[in-house]
């Protein structure tokens, strides 16, 4: 276990348990930290500097911002990518291994890279690999191995547990710094619900690394920054009114100040009535050569680490700053047990000395840092006195404390336009917008004088302005040079802002470095563009909980039982079969069958106008219909095409009961309702759906099956071929339709579905005597073959109109208006469509069965498509229907199928067949 | 023919059965009673509690002012729309020419009561379900009518029957981590113990 210990003396602020350790391993060796570190605390404690290899230049780095924003401590723990160490908290047992590294993170091949950086100039692949244009395969093969970072195993079937909460909330605010605190303290005295996020696990943004006396706001004016913080933690915990989501992240505002957040694998979704964004300020890297090297870091990441963990990143400190806010941070690094060597403070003037709190600290003002000198840690920083000489300052870590950034992303996704503030060159929060605000140092309130922009001097060395994708300031230059001085342009052509960090860290820098080379100042050189997520988010947590409905029938229990095989259709499970298709086959032909229909869609449609309703909504007519009758009906839109089929019974003068197929009742739904919003008919459509489980039985002998469950008279008289006829089954109240689908005798059994189970058995037990069997959809599919009855939306498509499709005697040409009428009436009225295809029966001559979507084809060349295609027990050969072209549809007309796909596929033979293979003449429909 | 006597099934009997359920009685199958009532209230009381209440008698009234005056004379009327009411009891008397549909094997009514309750249904709808009234809603991704009484944690759910198992297995799964556990229909409809509310 290693053991070097960077630990801190013990105290008040950490966050760690000292007395219980937590082992880990770190590429294979093992490692010791305490309860409550993150990885990055703990690796660090342990003195290792070196997390990741940048991702293009191989360049070593380590932890730099320590508050999840950069990308420079990206490890992979137990098998997924791109865990942020620094926040990520440590647990037994993780295997956390370093990425984009080999053969090892210390001595990386790639890294050659960063001494060849010559080869690779700003946009090299675009450069590099467009000639010779065949070598492509083999370019692709090698940047496909060398582009990304981190690996995913495909083949792992991690156990997710991701989570999705809906807030809703008067009031949420985004931070939870001093702003945040008091916005929803504020908010929360106005009687208003309030949700507050923020990525910490406490309370308190940056006073949770600030010792001296907090100003600002007289609740806590002159507490130490620590006491201050802890004593907004309380009184935020005081307030029943305000839900306090710790370690949650905000990722993005959407439309209709919805904010999404995430914790972990939870992705908060709020809802707000206002949102108030504090999202503060935040320390971002400053511009010199060897920038990105370990022991470089953020002066509020070396603090946070101090404080939080108690870990020390360095022995002696170099700090470098633009402003008060860096002597300010080297008295916290002081106060924090880090010994402060020099403050290298770029302004010539600076406020007085008393300023810095820390002692013995070397001041040198009007200074730049010209680099860093160190292999894998810094061990130098060299400067440029401001009288021109060098000067080497021995150091293990540089705290970069330039002046904060207002954090402005949120705001700008949000709409919040954010304004350019010359007076102190930064960009800051606008006007609030649609109950969008800011609040505290995001507005840039509490910022003094201007910023100065960055150093011009980008062609010296690796200075970098964008570590996620190591855009150096020279790459930058050379861009603008070529061409692309537009600052979005640029960032497309250098990939500058577009990395994990999202702009975070880099936008600061690559905006002065563009606006200093084009010299267009910062407002008129503009923004990059805040798009969500402000952090990174798993698609785990974005998909959330897998929540696929299914929808079962009443008899969903009944056909387990009997062992059916499932298909699903839509949401629905239907028994594809019961394990015998032919045997299910020859049940219905020989004897009867039992087939559950529940999941066909049941419309109620009623009201003085519904039968003139139908006659709109069809090519047929129902207004004529008799009471106790069920007539086909198959649907049009208004450009003729079949839209769906099914059957309509008369119940009562103004009451109809319309069934759709199973995958349309939406859709069918919708477009009654859709043609009933204009108002003027009196019709009502309700969806019965649900309540009515439906049962086919059906075949020769179905007859004398429901006989013995009811006492209605079932006589071929007095319930002949499209009755519909209510009645009691089993002593349920029923609705019985003598239609079918497979072309024998048959009844439609609908019944509430409470009782659907009961019916089932009924009619179970009474036809065990004559051979009745449960059928599933495999069979009733070939029996409807045999019949050649298509199915809409299978057989049928986008384009099939009902005089193709052999449906043209639905057609009533005498009937007045109905939706589809003059679509249908041009198609009929054409004298040559020879193009135009017919759907018809076809039957193979051996026992090859095409596939479903197969060709047919005439001299190379296709001419026309197998909609279905099954093996037929009853013809004992394939059958299928297909659509040709008229020429080729005669009766009797060889056929030639493609059996494979692509050209080269073997073809079988076959024969068009116009009329149905069984019982042509539909003597046992009616019998 | 012999005389029948239909026997009337939840959408949720073999869930029911799997946990030990007694029927109301044999030709009525929903769960009268799950093992220990006494445990069941106290899921009620401590996180929370899923149970099934039927068999449900359920009329849609439908048509221009059906929601006037609630239109029904049943126990309970949810107004969907002006135009549609959900009447629960007997069959309604109307005034007026309305249409009158029985939908009663059409709906599963599940009751979910308890402290959790809100935080089962945060992670399961996105729509707020504080306020009172009917509201319409997604649901673990189906579409579920929720009544919101006053002052009560306890929210009831109307589903179609065919997608009631779902439901019922997606809330249980999400609710698993907040103490959700499947309850006898006696233990959702009394308000948890006092004595209880004073120990929280």
């Amino acid at each position: 276990v290693a053991a070097l210990n960077r630990r801190l003396a013990p105290r008040l602020t950490e966050e760690i348990r000292r007395d219980e350790t937590v082992e880990f391993q770190w590429n294979g060796r093992r490692m010791q930290g305490y309860r409550g570190d993150t990885i990055g605390s703990a690796l660090a404690a342990v003195g290792i500097d070196t997390l990741s290899r940048s991702f293009k230049y191989h360049r070593p780095r380590g932890l730099f911002c320590c508050s999840g924003e950069c990308p420079n401590c990206l490890v992979d723990v137990d098998g997924t990518p791109n865990v942020r160490a620094c926040v990520t908290t440590l647990e037994p047992g993780m295997r956390v291994r370093s990425q984009n590294a080999w053969p090892s993170l210390r001595w990386d091949v790639m890294a050659l890279v960063d001494r060849f950086d010559r080869f690779l100039p700003i946009g090299f692949y675009y450069k590099t690999f467009i000639r010779p244009r065949r070598l492509w395969p083999l370019y692709e093969w090698v940047l496909r191995h060398v582009a990304g970072l981190g690996r995913i195993d495909v083949t792992a079937r991690p156990e997710l547990h991701p989570r999705k909460r809906h807030l809703h909330a008067d009031v949420v605010v985004i931070g939870g710094g001093p702003s945040g605190c008091f916005a929803a303290l504020d908010a929360a005295a106005e009687g208003s619900q309030v949700v507050l996020i923020d990525d910490g696990s406490v309370l308190g943004g940056h006073l949770r690394t600030q010792t001296r006396p907090f100003s600002g706001d007289a609740r806590i004016d002159g507490l130490p920054g620590l006491d201050a913080a802890a004593l907004l933690a309380a009184l935020v915990a005081r307030e029943e009114r305000i839900a306090h989501l710790p370690r949650t992240t905000a990722v993005g505002i959407y439309e209709g100040r919805l904010v999404a957040a995430s914790t972990d694998a939870t992705l908060v979704r709020i809802r707000a009535g206002r949102i108030v964004v504090a999202t503060g300020a935040a320390e971002r890297p400053a511009l010199f050569e060897g920038n990105d090297r370990p022991g470089v870091m953020l002066a509020s990441g070396v603090l946070r680490l101090a404080h939080q963990f108690g870990v020390r990143a360095g022995r002696r400190a170099v700090v470098v700053t633009d402003s008060d806010h860096g002597l300010l941070q080297a008295g916290e690094l002081g106060a924090a047990g880090i010994d402060v060597a020099a403050i290298i403070d770029r302004r010539p003037q600076s406020a007085s000395s008393d300023v810095v709190q820390g002692d013995a600290a070397e001041m040198i003002r009007g200074a730049e840092v010209v680099g860093t000198e160190g292999r894998n840690r810094v061990r130098a920083v060299r400067i440029r006195l401001a009288e021109g000489s060098v000067r080497r300052i021995a150091t293990d870590l540089v705290a970069i404390a330039d002046r904060p950034q207002p954090m402005i992303g949120l705001l700008a996704m949000a709409g919040v336009e954010p304004r350019f503030d010359e007076s102190k060159g930064e960009w800051v929060a606008g006007s609030p917008v649609d109950g969008i605000s800011a609040r505290g140092r995001v507005t840039g309130a509490g910022f003094e004088g201007s910023r100065a922009l960055a150093p011009t001097s980008p062609a010296v060395g690796k200075q970098f302005v964008c570590l996620c994708e190591d855009v150096t300031a020279k790459e930058l230059a050379q861009g603008v040079a070529e061409g692309f001085d537009s600052l979005e342009v640029l960032k497309r052509y250098s990939t500058v802002t577009m990395g994990p960090c999202q702009g975070k860290m880099c936008f600061r820098l690559a905006t002065a470095v563009h606006s200093n080379l084009t010299g267009l100042g910062p407002q008129a050189a503009g923004r990059t563009t805040s798009r969500p997520p402000m952090q990174p988010v798993t698609l785990a947590a974005l998909a959330g909980p897998h929540l696929s409905p299914v929808r079962r029938t009443a008899l969903h229990q009944r056909h387990d039982e009997l062992g059916a095989v499932w298909m699903d259709m839509g949401e629905w499970k239907r028994p594809l079969h019961y394990g015998d298709v032919a045997a299910e086959c020859r049940a219905v032909r020989g004897a009867a069958g039992l087939i559950d229909v529940s999941t066909l869609g049941k419309l109620d449609v009623s009201g003085p106008d519904a039968g003139a309703f139908l006659d709109w909504l069809h090519p047929n007519r129902f207004s004529d219909l008799p009471i106790g009758r069920v007539r086909y009906r198959a649907m049009l839109d208004d450009a003729g095409i079949i839209l769906d089929d099914g059957a309509v019974a008369r119940l009562a003068a103004e009451r109809f009961f319309l069934s759709t197929t199973t995958g349309n009742l939406e859709a069918i739904d919708a477009w009654l309702r859709w043609w009933l919003a204009p108002g003027g008919r009196s019709v009502e459509v309700t969806n019965v759906t649900s309540h009515f489980a439906a049962i086919n039985l059906a075949g020769p002998r179905s007859r004398e099956v429901i006989a013995k469950v009811s006492d209605l008279d079932v006589s071929r008289e007095a319930m002949p071929y499209l009755a519909a006829i209510e009645g009691d089954v089993a002593g349920v109240r029923a609705l019985i339709l003598r239609i079918g689908f497979v072309g024998e005798l048959g009844y439609e059994i609908h019944v509430p579905a409470d009782y659907g189970t009961h019916v089932w058995d009924a009619l179970v037990d009474a036809g065990r005597p004559v051979g009745v069997r449960p059928f599933g959809v495999e069979a009733q599919r070939v029996l409807r073959l045999e019949k050649q009855h298509a199915i809409v939306g299978q057989d049928t498509d986008a384009l099939s109109n009902p005089l193709d499709a052999g449906m043209g005697w639905l057609v009533k040409a005498d009937k007045p208006d109905w939706i589809g009428r003059d679509a249908v009436a041009a198609v009929a009225g054409m004298d040559e469509r020879p193009e135009a295809q017919v759907l018809v029966g076809f039957e193979m001559l051996g026992s090859a069965v095409p596939a479903e979507g197969s060709a047919v084809v005439r001299g190379g060349h296709a001419v026309g498509r197998v909609t279905s295609s099954k093996w037929s027990p009853t013809v004992g050969r394939p059958i299928g229907l297909a659509w040709l072209q008229a020429s080729e549809a005669t009766d009797g007309a060889p056929v030639t199928i493609r059996l494979g796909s692509g050209r080269e596929g073997a073809t079988a033979e076959g024969v068009v067949r116009r009329r149905p293979f069984f019982d042509p003449d539909g003597e046992r429909l009616r019998s | 023919v012999s005389a029948w006597t239909p026997i009337r099934r939840s959408a949720l009997e073999a869930r029911h059965a799997a946990l030990g359920a007694s029927w109301i009685s044999d030709s009525v199958r929903w769960p009268a009673a799950y093992g220990d009532p006494d445990l069941d209230r106290a899921v009620v009381a401590t996180a929370a509690g899923i149970a099934e209440i039927g068999p449900l008698d359920i009329h849609v009234v439908r048509g221009a002012g059906a929601a006037d005056g609630q239109a029904g004379s049943g126990d309970e009327a949810w107004v969907l729309a002006p135009d549609e009411v959900l009447v629960f009891g007997g069959l309604p008397k109307l005034e007026r020419a309305l249409t009158v549909i029985d939908v009663s094997s059409g709906w599963t009514a599940l009751r979910i009561s308890g402290p959790a309750t809100s935080a089962i249904l945060e992670e399961a709808c996105p729509v707020d379900l504080s306020e009172p009234g009917i509201v319409q809603a997604p649901i673990a991704n189906v579409r579920v009518t929720v009544r919101v009484t006053d002052a009560s944690s306890a929210r009831t759910l109307l589903v179609a029957r065919d997608e009631a198992q779902y439901l019922w297995d997606a809330l249980l799964g999400i609710g698993e981590r907040h103490g959700l556990r499947p309850v006898g229909p006696g233990a959702v409809m009394i308000a948890p113990a006092p004595e209880l509310d004073a120990v929280r």
